[in-house]
């Protein structure tokens, strides 16, 4: 019978713990970061125009969101269904949605070896990357997600070019040489190898070629900019800039066209202005690069 | 019950399955005293945070492989043995003779558990690091409290199903609960029927993912998430009453 209290007790204290615990407004953790990431917007200017601290941020606990708008807190209920880092149009504006730090900590940290430093930044330049993806549709670009069929077909092309061995090296010896013409500003190697693997996607693809490059340079765009936006917050956090390197390992997945798009905005960096209203010009990334 | 609880320790203690733990602790030390590097995504980790905080993530997986290995038979062997009507002759009832067994899993994993920390202790006795005992201490409580909560969780499959099932539910409850956050985000990502659905049975798994973090955080004295804190400590609460329950609605049918 003792035992039996002794066990109820600490039930009961567990309860009032987590009770006490409970997400009643943005956690500290959170909100110190998003603050954080606020302060250092007033300081840098990372794109024309582009300010995080313009658009409101939802962060979503699952059953309860809590918005933060310049400062002031609302409760509200999550307005997707899904858990996601991403931007939302809205009647009145873009919204960027946000989950929790220790959300996104117990997500990543999958090996145990991030510490709540790299946690933190990581969340820090999340939010910048996402802050730009609502920057990008206040423009009147985005990518076209409501089409889920030519998603999925884009998908499904990539899945088969992943895994086809010639392109993977015709894709390897494109990126040496983006690489090569952001360190010796060698652009006709470059021209060469990316003719060479848009010959061989012609060549494979066939009447899909059109759509496929169309879908890429979208993702480049979309993407590549954002992560662009999102290594430059890194830099400042981390205090040093990390240099563009070539590595020979093929990255499967969209992810290639994140890091391959933030690597063309470096070397077009080297260049005149090219930002001012790139999202309403119709060129791409690599249009500029040409 | 502590007679039975002893027996069992004693048994447990010269099986091979020890003696394997053991070398396998003495291979972690090996690796840590060779001062191998760990790399992540290419780029050497070499913050106290990363390197130790690998090794707690690989000890944790590794012990709770281990109360899986150590506990999958324990119930079904006893049920089929002769001790189990001796001792309900000499007035211990079936559900106290399994609740005996449930806590001598529990002690046995938490001393391979231990074992398998030698190198780790080692490397902080050699190398340091930013950490103080008090935070070393609780990161070994919480560490414990990580395989508690596995062995626990295997113990209630034991009680269920065969032990061939039971071996690869429990694998996989472990597989998940390490990656319990992550699938969480991931699921939680699908929306729809199918999320809704997946992420309430991922609740129900241990969240080892989440244990581990305390560990960590205790250990490197940078501990803040009381929400998560918690959340653990009721959900091992709640895994403890359970077993006690189903314990003895099984001995209930059983007789």
């Amino acid at each position: 019978m003792k035992i039996k209290l002794i066990y109820l007790f600490i039930g009961l204290l567990l309860l009032t713990g987590i009770f006490l615990t409970k997400a009643d407004s943005i956690d500290k953790d959170t909100l110190t970061l998003i603050e954080r990431a606020r302060e250092l917007d007033q300081k840098q200017d990372l794109w024309p125009g582009y300010r995080l601290s313009k658009y409101p941020l939802d962060v979503n606990y699952g059953n309860i969101e809590f918005r933060y708008d310049d400062g002031k807190i609302i409760k509200q209920k999550p307005t997707l269904e899904v858990l996601a880092f991403t931007a939302y149009p809205q009647e009145d504006g873009p919204v960027v949605k946000v989950l929790p730090k220790s959300m996104l900590g117990q997500a990543v940290n999958i090996m145990g070896d991030l510490s709540h430093e790299d946690i933190d930044d990581q969340y820090i330049t999340t939010l910048f990357h996402e802050a730009f993806h609502a920057f990008q549709f206040e423009k009147g670009y985005a990518l076209n997600i409501e089409n889920e069929n030519a998603y999925e077909e884009f998908i499904n092309i990539l899945y088969l070019l992943d895994n086809d061995e010639q392109y993977q090296k015709l894709w390897l010896e494109e990126e040496k040489a983006l690489v090569d013409y952001y360190k010796n500003n060698n652009k006709n190697t470059w021209l060469k190898s990316y003719q060479n693997r848009l010959c061989y996607l012609k060549e494979i693809l066939g009447e899909d070629f059109d759509f496929y490059i169309q879908m890429e340079n979208e993702r480049e765009l979309t993407e590549g900019t954002a992560k662009y936006i999102e290594d430059k917050v890194m830099a400042i956090l981390k205090g040093k800039e990390n240099e563009p390197v070539y590595s020979d390992l093929y990255p499967k997945g969209v992810i290639k066209f994140y890091n391959r798009g933030s690597l063309k905005c470096l070397i077009l960096d080297k260049g005149d202005d090219w930002k001012d209203d790139l999202f309403t010009k119709e060129k791409t990334l690599t249009d500029l690069l040409h | 019950m502590k007679a039975v609880i002893k027996l069992h320790l004693k048994e447990n203690i010269k099986k091979n399955s020890f003696i394997i733990f053991a070398v396998l602790g003495s291979i972690v030390t090996l690796v840590v005293l060779s001062q191998m590097q760990f790399t992540v995504n290419g780029v050497q980790a070499t913050s106290d945070y990363a390197i130790y905080g690998i090794q707690w993530r690989i000890l944790s997986l590794m012990a709770s492989l281990a109360g899986v290995a150590l506990s999958m038979n324990v119930i079904s062997n006893h049920k089929e043995g002769s001790k189990r009507e001796l001792l309900k002759l000499h007035g211990l009832p079936v559900y106290k003779q399994y609740l005996s067994l449930i806590s001598g899993n529990l002690i046995v994993t938490s001393i391979m558990a231990l074992i398998l920390c030698t190198g780790l202790f080692i490397q902080i006795l050699i190398k340091g690091g930013n950490m103080t005992v008090s935070g070393i201490l609780a990161g070994v409580f919480f560490y414990l409290l990580t395989i508690t909560c596995a062995t626990l969780f295997v113990s209630l499959f034991t009680l269920i199903f065969p032990p061939v099932v039971d071996a690869l539910l429990e694998i996989l409850a472990i597989a998940l609960g390490s990656l319990r956050g992550t699938l969480q985000l991931i699921v939680g990502n699908m929306g729809g029927l199918f999320g809704t659905v997946t992420s309430f049975f991922l609740k129900l798994i241990p969240p080892l993912d989440a244990f581990g973090q305390l560990t960590r955080d205790f250990f490197m004295d940078s501990f803040s998430d009381y929400r998560t804190l918690f959340s653990c400590l009721f959900y091992l609460w709640a895994l403890t009453g359970i077993s006690y329950f189903l314990t003895r609605v099984v001995t209930r049918n059983e007789d």
